[in-house]
């Protein structure tokens, strides 16, 4: 299922949970990884040497769990963010995840957050007790969150944000131009694409429209009830992407 | 679109608007304003935006000064916020005539209460360290000079003008004029004929073709003008820097960086329509050559857009602002050679008095259309390009 779904299914799951005793000693990484492809960050990064050394790069990782100390540093190394650290020694009823996490901004220690399961859908709540976003782990923090003891295998990733609403739903990404925005200013009246463009700066930034223009479009059209393709579009504007000023003029000491 | 108006004004750009706005504001009840396309899509919304008092006609100067009187007090005046920054214009001066040129200049400002001043290359050197100054001889400053956010006062005016009562037509063409009897009776559009005694003619780079309606031949010959806009760095100069046809400026709070340069190999044309307002290969190579020279510290941002506008020339780059004997009723803001948008609350402002009052608080008389015919031009030496 993974390979059509990007969800590993539950018997792929059941190959590479760590054995309940190992479980039971402290924190353990458990690996998800179902895919052949020639990738061995996972291996090469373990200062334990608890996951073998590939002799085919295509390998899938095979985890010594006694040998593994849990230190995660295989979790910020996998780029296919599939590596977990989990802890059921945490406390009575809670346990400890470690999960690799690129989103910004990153959750604040000591908040609350929801917690989804590997298809994305909220499970449950858990708190957040430490973020690492060092050096080492190259932009891919490492999250522990503490959740309920049943949720151990099955917290997978976090939402900050309860729900997305129009005020917090960023149409022009670029501009920071929110949904709220371009629906007040169509209501007060800039139903012309070009005129909502210089008013609110949407597609002014540096993808140009690249990804905001559909979406306004949309919103223009359900609002008004203009048909999409019969609206006026802005004007495409080099360059393509942006260029430095020096590409094209040096840097202003040849003579 | 109403049958009916007071006053037709033809060009929703900042002169249409702020003349539409002023006489709404006198009590004129019916004004419908007609743009041929959207609101900002002529000159007013291609601008750099920049407003200066620093001039050389005595007539120039009192009108920029009278502007920017509206413009720094905007937010008091009408609630708008539309990011006026102060920081001076730093205008670059490399030759011994232009310094010559400049200190008149200053001493004319300085006579009408502009606090202008000329700043000694180390002056320069040490307000300005990113500034190259190799060459550089002086520069003026006045640090009333700045620049504004053009679409948040076109738009300001655009709300302020339908919530007075005006009329904002877009898509709407003006294709003629009648007149009976040396008396205009009303204005014809691609959308229906609107009956007026009074029109005014706010075209902008189309102004010589709505001249021609009334059978006049107005030396207004738009001429292409680009610009680029750079990615948001973080705000580190405060001012405009001009070395005359090159200027450069950093937008707050949104911290882009606006550049331009007039070329003299662009031509003029009869209307924009001719002109072709793209952007070229040749202008981006050019502008950022002698930006890198003057601004060292910009080679590593990045251009992310570039486009072009226009200028509406005339013989002595002065504004058209006034009616003509000829017409009783057809009045005229066009003409403005580069320095328009930044004049635009006051010419709104005093050519709705003249509509209204006959008479205006400053005297425009000068600006007016017959000045091309008995050949009294009043060319402005502190013309940008």
């Amino acid at each position: 299922m993974l390979i059509k779904t990007g969800i590993p299914s539950p018997e792929e799951i059941v190959k590479v949970k760590p054995g309940q005793s190992r479980l039971a000693k402290g924190p353990v990484a458990m690996v998800e990884c179902f895919q052949r492809i020639p990738c061995n960050p996972c291996a090469t990064s373990c200062p334990a040497g608890a996951i073998e050394p590939f002799k085919n790069i295509n390998d899938l990782p095979k985890l010594n769990t006694e040998k593994c100390t849990g230190c995660s540093a295989c979790v910020s190394s996998c780029p296919g963010l599939a590596i977990f650290i989990i802890d059921e020694t945490y406390s009575d009823k809670e346990a400890v995840v470690k999960m690799p996490y690129e989103y910004r901004p990153l959750p604040e220690v000591k908040s609350v957050v929801e917690v989804t399961n590997r298809a994305g859908k909220v499970v449950g709540t858990g708190v957040v007790i430490q973020v690492v976003n060092n050096k080492k782990q190259d932009k891919t923090a490492v999250v522990s969150v503490a959740v309920p003891k049943e949720l151990s295998m099955e917290a997978r990733s976090i939402q900050i944000r309860k729900e997305s609403t129009p005020e917090n739903t960023f149409i022009c990404r670029c501009e920071e131009i929110s949904l709220q925005e371009v629906r007040e200013a169509i209501a007060k009246g800039y139903t012309d694409f070009n005129e909502l463009k210089r008013k609110l700066r949407v597609g002014m930034g540096p993808c140009q429209g690249l990804t905001c223009r559909q979406l306004v479009l949309t919103e223009l059209s359900m609002a008004t009830g203009q048909l999409v393709e019969e609206i006026n579009l802005t004007t495409f504007r080099p360059p393509t992407k942006p260029i430095k000023i020096s590409v094209v003029a040096g840097d202003g000491n040849e003579k | 679109m109403k049958n009916k108006a007071d006053v037709v004004i033809v060009g929703g750009g900042i002169h249409g608007q702020a003349t539409a706005f002023n006489l709404a504001q006198k009590g004129v009840k019916n004004v419908v304003i007609c743009e041929h396309k959207y609101i900002g899509y002529g000159a007013t919304g291609r601008c750099a935006a920049g407003v200066r008092e620093q001039f050389g006609l005595p007539l120039t100067i009192q009108l920029a000064k009278a502007s920017m009187d509206v413009t720094a007090n905007f937010k008091e005046l009408y609630g708008y916020d539309i990011e006026y920054t102060p920081g001076g214009y730093l205008w670059l001066l490399y030759d011994h005539r232009d310094l010559e040129l400049w200190r008149r200049n200053i001493q004319i400002q300085n006579s009408l209460d502009v606090k202008s001043f000329l700043l000694r290359v180390e002056e320069i050197r040490e307000r300005y360290p990113y500034v190259n100054v190799n060459g550089v001889l002086a520069a003026t400053m006045n640090p009333r000079d700045g620049y504004v956010n053009p679409f948040k006062v076109l738009y300001a005016y655009t709300e302020m003008c339908r919530h007075a009562g005006v009329e904002i037509n877009t898509y709407t063409t003006v294709t003629d004029i009648k007149t009976k009897g040396g008396k205009i009776i009303s204005v014809l559009t691609d959308k229906g004929e609107i009956e007026t005694n009074t029109v005014v003619n706010c075209a902008g780079g189309f102004a010589r073709r709505v001249g021609k309606m009334v059978g006049l031949d107005l030396p207004v010959k738009p001429q292409r003008h680009e610009m680029i806009v750079t990615e948001p760095v973080e705000l580190f100069f405060p001012c405009m820097v001009i070395t005359g046809p090159w200027y450069a400026f950093q937008t707050k709070p949104h911290g882009s960086i606006l550049m331009g340069i007039s070329l003299p190999e662009e031509p003029l044309f009869d209307d924009v329509d001719s002109l072709q307002p793209q952007s070229t290969w040749h202008f981006l190579e050019k502008v950022l050559k002698v930006a890198v020279e003057i601004m060292p510290v910009l080679r590593n941002v990045a251009v992310i857009r570039q486009w072009a506008g226009w200028y509406e020339m005339t013989p002595d780059a002065q504004q058209i602002l006034g009616g003509v004997p000829e017409l009783p009723g057809y009045y005229m803001s066009c003409g403005y050679s580069g320095h328009g948008f930044q004049l635009g609350h006051i010419a709104g402002k005093l050519l709705a008095e003249l509509i209204v009052d006959s008479e205006t608080s400053i005297d425009i008389s000068k600006c007016d259309y017959g000045r091309f015919v008995r050949g009294e031009l009043m060319p402005e030496p502190g013309v940008i390009g």
